[in-house]
């Protein structure tokens, strides 16, 4: 099954062909040059998972994260920097991203930790459909 | 002293680090690109060895993207070698029209994060003069940074250098929106030591919105 990604970055050719790298490993890849632009997406979408650039113009990434979280709580988030201190990973983590990673990032550690993230995800969506069904349950006391 | 004041020194090593680290955010965007273009190249030919067709067009493509990138370093790194320079004499002869278009092609990143685009008057003849070369881009800076900080909705400045007596007059200009008000206290606190330094004055043409960096010429060292 193919991972939803929307990757994020102001960097246009770095964006491009990061999705194309992406889509030949058989990810279905949105892109997004800004972060008010890929919440708007997010909210339309339904993405396993964002790539989001820390360091944008306008809204950054961690403003970026912090309002795709309060939409969207159970949304994986990848963070990538061009200097990962940990700090900014302490931030990050605080903030709900699921991880943070360093540019020039390896697409293979990336691709992992996609699906890790796809797999993070569905463990969420089926915790959430578990309770849907207990509550239903409970109320109509079978 | 009180412990929370800054020195002229620190406020100048802390200009300096601000834009050294802007440059190295500028390098690694350059790298993650290349690198990303290289492992294309990789993709390609990983794709050939499984009996795809390799279209040369588009290595073509790939590659002359990296060549460019790897020019677009190129002129980061030696404008950023000409910065790192400007700390070789504390006073020396500055091209400030050089200057300025440095300044403003390392200080991209940051201006972009304020969502500033700023536009540099083309300067002919040059105007050189003899001046702190790194405490005049400091003010430069902070000035400009001043400007970009006044409300309204579309930041484009506008910088121009001109020739004044053995001086130089910098003049940065908000396009559109002009600042309102005066230069506030805080403002002219924070740049009194650098402009104490550099025998400079600053001025707000309310009428204009321009604001006048007015550099005296200093006496060159023995």
């Amino acid at each position: 099954m193919d991972e939803k990604v929307l990757l994020v970055d102001d960097e246009e050719e770095f964006l491009d062909t990061l999705a194309e790298r992406m889509r030949n490993r058989g990810m279905s890849v949105t892109t997004s040059m800004s972060a008010v632009e890929a919440i708007h997406k997010s909210e339309d979408g339904d993405f396993d998972v964002i790539i989001l650039d820390l360091l944008m113009p306008g809204m950054d990434g961690i403003q970026a994260l912090k309002a795709l979280k309060e939409k969207k709580p159970d949304l994986q988030v990848i963070l990538l920097t061009g200097h990962a201190t940990v700090q900014k990973g302490i931030e990050a983590m605080k903030l709900g991203a699921m991880d943070l990673l360093e540019k020039p990032a390896d697409i293979n550690e990336l691709t992992e930790k996609i699906k890790k993230a796809k797999a993070q995800k569905m463990i969420l969506v089926e915790k959430k459909a578990e309770k849907k069904i207990r509550d239903i349950l409970k109320r109509k006391s079978w | 002293m009180k412990a929370n004041e800054t020195t002229s020194q620190e406020t100048g090593l802390q200009f300096f680090g601000k834009l050294s680290a802007a440059v190295s955010h500028d390098l690694k965007n350059v790298l993650s690109i290349i690198n990303e273009k290289a492992g294309l190249l990789e993709d390609f030919c990983h794709m050939a060895r499984q009996g795809m067709a390799l279209d040369m067009e588009r290595i073509d493509a790939v590659t002359a993207q990296v060549k460019a990138q790897v020019e677009r370093a190129d002129q980061i790194i030696r404008c950023f070698n000409r910065f790192a320079h400007s700390t070789d004499h504390p006073i020396a002869s500055v091209d400030m029209g050089e200057t300025v278009t440095t300044l403003v092609r390392l200080a991209q990143r940051l201006l972009a994060g304020m969502e500033v685009s700023v536009a540099v008057q083309p300067i002919d003849p040059p105007v050189v003069i003899t001046t702190r070369p790194l405490m005049v881009q400091e003010l430069i800076w902070a000035a400009m940074q001043w400007m970009a900080a006044q409300p309204g909705e579309k930041k484009a400045m506008s910088l121009a250098v001109e020739r004044c007596g053995d001086g130089a007059r910098v003049l940065i200009g908000a396009l559109g929106h002009p600042p309102e008000g005066g230069l506030d206290a805080a403002f002219c606190a924070a740049t009194d030591a650098v402009r104490e330094a550099l025998q400079a004055e600053m001025h707000l043409d309310s009428a204009s919105g321009m604001l006048r960096l007015q550099l005296a010429a200093l006496e060159p060292p023995p």
